[in-house]
């Protein structure tokens, strides 16, 4: 009998995954192979190992084909974070363009007046440090949120505006509750909601768009017999 | 036409998706059964070969919609196969929350198709 491991680690090549994963796959189609011979066999075809082995035509082409479902570009955690963090920065940049070109003006006295409310964290520390990480976190949140919901709905661009929104929704009942404690004045409050908005459904787009160009796909694999 | 009635991306691509998930929403299998599973259901239309299927079920399982894990295979006459382990499919839970919109598009898609080209008259 064929030894078809050795057959399949043979024309397989060196596929640049690790030895142990290499390995697996080797062993795995091998048995393909056999299990696809023995059937053969049974039914009484005339040429069994010919018909298993036409089974691939370009060993190299599989190859890159494993190579590319196995590792792709990244895992799911790394592109929630990357993308995430991409939002945040993007809803960031966004929301100070907006206020830049005076669609809203947004204080830029703002810090003072936060620092009048006596607030435990001083505004420096707050523009430099806590702003922006509450902006990544929020951008990974919603960016989270994204693949959530794009189990029960569609993945695409209606989706990830839903899901911008529900982000500014979360953030802005968030922003409320501290403002009504006094520790964020109204008008900066009001202004970051409405600059918010369009900032987080912008982001969330875009970050959901690198979600989805950096998701692997399978390659169209049917075939009519 | 609106969106809603356009034809996903995620149709081009997702027609392996489909049978695989779809086959695997019925039980876990092994490579081999997938495939042949897939060849039976449709009566030979639709088929899988290696150089097909392991990329597909590789991508799938690095999304996480299927896991696939090595066991022990029984003694089997008509495999011929003897104490060796394989490797066997079954759908996660993300996966199958992924066929639940996947089977609505392409319901959506022939839906469309048979309005286009009066398939269902031919």
């Amino acid at each position: 009998m064929r030894d078809w491991k050795h057959l399949v680690s043979e024309r397989l090549g060196r596929t640049k995954l690790p030895s142990e994963e290499r390995e697996e796959v080797v062993e795995e189609i091998a048995l393909h192979f056999e299990e696809c011979y023995d059937e053969l066999c049974e039914v009484g075809s005339p040429d069994p190992e010919g018909y298993t082995l036409a089974q691939v035509p370009d060993w190299k082409a599989l190859g890159r084909k494993i190579r590319r479902a196995k590792e792709g570009l990244m895992n799911k955690s790394i592109r929630i974070l990357v993308c995430g963090m991409l939002t945040g920065s993007l809803a960031a940049v966004v929301a100070v363009a907006a206020n830049f070109l005076g669609l809203l003006v947004f204080s830029t006295d703002y810090l003072p007046d936060i620092a009048a409310t006596g607030g435990p964290i001083s505004p420096a520390t707050l523009a430099r440090w806590v702003g922006p990480m509450i902006v990544m976190a929020g951008g990974v949140w919603t960016i989270w949120l994204y693949t959530l919901m794009r189990s029960s709905h569609r993945p695409g661009t209606k989706t990830s505006a839903m899901t911008g929104l529900a982000a500014w929704i979360v953030g802005v009942l968030g922003a409320a509750f501290f403002s009504s404690l006094g520790h964020i004045p109204l008008s900066v409050f009001l202004g970051a909601a409405v600059l918010g908005l369009p900032a987080w459904i912008a982001g969330t787009m875009a970050g959901a768009w690198f979600y989805e160009a950096s998701e692997r796909k399978p390659a169209p694999a049917l075939t009519p017999a | 036409m609106t969106n809603n009635h356009k034809a996903p991306s995620a149709l081009k691509r997702g027609s392996a998706e489909l049978a695989v998930l779809s086959v695997l929403a019925e039980a876990p299998l092994h490579g081999y059964q997938i495939a042949k599973r897939i060849r039976e259901q449709t009566a030979g239309v639709v088929s899988f070969d290696v150089a097909s299927l392991y990329p597909v079920l590789y991508a799938l399982e690095s999304r996480g919609l299927v896991k696939g894990e090595w066991e022990e295979a029984a003694s089997s006459r008509s495999i011929g196969i003897r104490g060796r382990r394989r490797r066997c499919y079954h759908l996660t839970p993300e996966g199958r929350r992924r066929l639940k919109p996947l089977r609505r598009e392409w319901r959506e898609f022939f839906r469309a198709l048979n309005h286009l080209a009066r398939l269902a008259d031919a």
